[in-house]
């Protein structure tokens, strides 16, 4: 990389291009060939991350329309419509989704899609694919599959780093089994098994630099020790259970109406979520200092019969005064949301 | 060591002279350095160079004399706004003719608070800019070939190359 800016070194040069918000990208691009060159590098992102102004924009996918991704530029309240996800599994959901080294992962999960002629079920339960976005350069790319193919599974990012734990890889079979996966090395490996293995979906999340893998229906977490060899441990938690997000280093759980900071062992109420009791399947999570609340179906009741996908977000504050306010809904995603995050360019 | 010094004096490139004060030449450690050679040197009469035009050294004094009461103490909010309207009204100046020597002088001078704000004015140059208003500031030769051109045009509907 040379020249970026005639008059100035390269290294003051990518220090002013680091600036740049994400939107400016595909025009700046167009300027001349090191700076196309420059914009869709990974020294480029390094440097963003050094002189903190990395952006984080929220991925969705929802059910409606069909492996439709859609990501959401907070500076602009914009939505952009990805390409369609090209994985021949149709109506691909309970994949892990997590974002690291300036791009998105969508990993394994599976599908239950029936042939509306045949009635044949033409889905797969469970996969071990890996697809990753690219927000720069605007394209899908298949990785390294992961060891194990498997759905419903705990999927965060730990120092760069992609771990999976646990799910299904069958309608009956719940597996134990965790990996690793190396952005940089494009490689999974093996990791330990998880200590307990439940018939229920989990997730993980990142707490205090430790990752915590939580199963639907149990008291307990199970989280990766990575002070020495890795290892799993179990212990008795006794969270909230609902959607969960975390914002900031904190978690937040939805439940009963209001959104809870969930801490080890006590809980406090952070605001209330009235408005979303009547909607299932919605899409929370972190994005920046706040609390993304994403699309999701109401159901019928006593005044209204309708049942409606919904392409509504909400915003809380977590960082300011703590009001919900609304984002522009999505474009094209709507109704239950098979998998969100955050995506930090 | 004499602590009566409460000003130093410093020779830009073009051999012109300084001041600076004294606080105002904590925000930069160079100049730090300098000030307590010249300090602690029993001989005063050497007038230290810094490698930076007249013209430019004129803005970072200004900038450093602005700065310096909040950096040395640490003031309050109402004083931070100021300082932020101050900035912006300050980064008022031509590109290549002075943003990019302010921007080399910050990074030699390790003033980290200059350097962030200067790179931050020429990033924020871009927003409102066509890709060929961005190469005449910026003095960027458009090297891609007219073959190039129209596939990335193609590639690109809604950006204009004009």
């Amino acid at each position: 990389m040379s020249g970026l800016i005639e008059g100035l070194p390269d290294h003051v040069a990518i220090m002013c291009l680091a600036r740049v918000p994400y939107y400016l990208y595909p025009k700046l691009k167009l300027v001349c060939h090191s700076w196309r060159a420059i914009f869709q590098s990974l020294e480029l992102f390094k440097v963003r991350q050094e002189v903190g102004s990395t952006e984080d924009l929220l991925c969705v996918c929802a059910f409606d329309p069909e492996n439709l991704w859609q990501m959401y530029d907070p500076l602009r309240d914009l939505w952009i419509t990805l390409p369609v996800l090209p994985s021949k599994i149709r109506h691909l959901s309970h994949f892990g989704v997590v974002s690291t080294a300036g791009k998105l992962f969508v990993i394994g999960g599976g599908s239950d899609a029936v042939d509306p002629l045949t009635g044949d079920q033409d889905g797969r339960f469970a996969t071990n694919e890996v697809w990753s976005y690219d927000p720069v350069v605007r394209k899908w790319a298949t990785q390294a599959p992961m060891l194990v193919p498997r759905a419903m599974f705990a999927c965060c990012v730990l120092n760069g780093k992609i771990i999976v734990a646990g799910g299904f890889i069958s309608y009956r079979k719940a597996i134990s089994q965790s990996e690793m996966y190396d952005p940089e090395k494009d490689e999974w490996i093996q990791m330990p098994d998880l200590q307990c293995t439940h018939n229920s979906a989990c997730s993980g999340v990142v707490i205090g630099g430790k990752v915590h893998v939580l199963h639907k229906g149990l008291s307990t977490v199970q989280v990766l020790d990575n002070g020495g060899p890795p290892r799993w441990t179990v212990e008795e938690s006794g969270w909230l259970q609902g959607p969960m997000a975390v914002v900031g280093g904190g978690l937040y759980v939805m439940s009963h109406g209001f959104i809870f900071r969930q801490d080890k062992g006590a809980k406090e109420v952070a605001c209330s979520a009235f408005e979303f009791q009547k909607r299932i399947g919605i899409g929370m999570v972190g994005v920046g200092e706040d609390l993304y609340v994403i699309g999701g179906v109401v159901g019928p009741d006593l005044w209204n019969w309708n049942v409606g996908p919904l392409a509504d977000v909400d915003i809380l504050p977590l960082g300011g005064f703590r009001l919900w306010r609304k984002a522009s809904p999505m474009s094209r995603c709507r109704g239950t949301i098979l998998g969100c995050t955050a995506l930090r360019i | 060591m004499s602590s009566s010094v409460e000003a130093i004096t410093v020779l830009s490139s073009d051999g012109d002279e300084f001041k600076i004060t004294v606080s105002a030449a904590k925000l930069s450690k160079p100049l730090n350095w300098m000030l307590e050679d010249v300090c602690f040197s029993d001989d005063c009469d050497e007038v230290p160079t810094i490698e930076v035009n007249s013209k430019t050294l004129v803005k970072v004094i200004e900038y450093c004399e602005k700065h310096a009461p909040r950096a040395n103490s640490g003031a309050s909010d109402s004083d931070a706004e100021e300082l932020k309207k101050w900035d912006i009204e300050f980064m008022k100046m031509d590109v290549k003719d002075i943003l990019f020597h302010i921007l080399m002088a910050a990074n030699y001078l390790h003033m980290e608070g200059l350097y962030d704000l200067a790179c931050q004015t020429a990033a924020d140059l871009m927003k409102g800019m066509t890709v060929s208003q961005i190469r005449k500031i910026f003095h960027i030769k458009n090297d891609f070939s007219s073959e190039e051109q129209e596939q990335l045009r193609r590639q690109h509907p809604g950006c204009s190359f004009d």
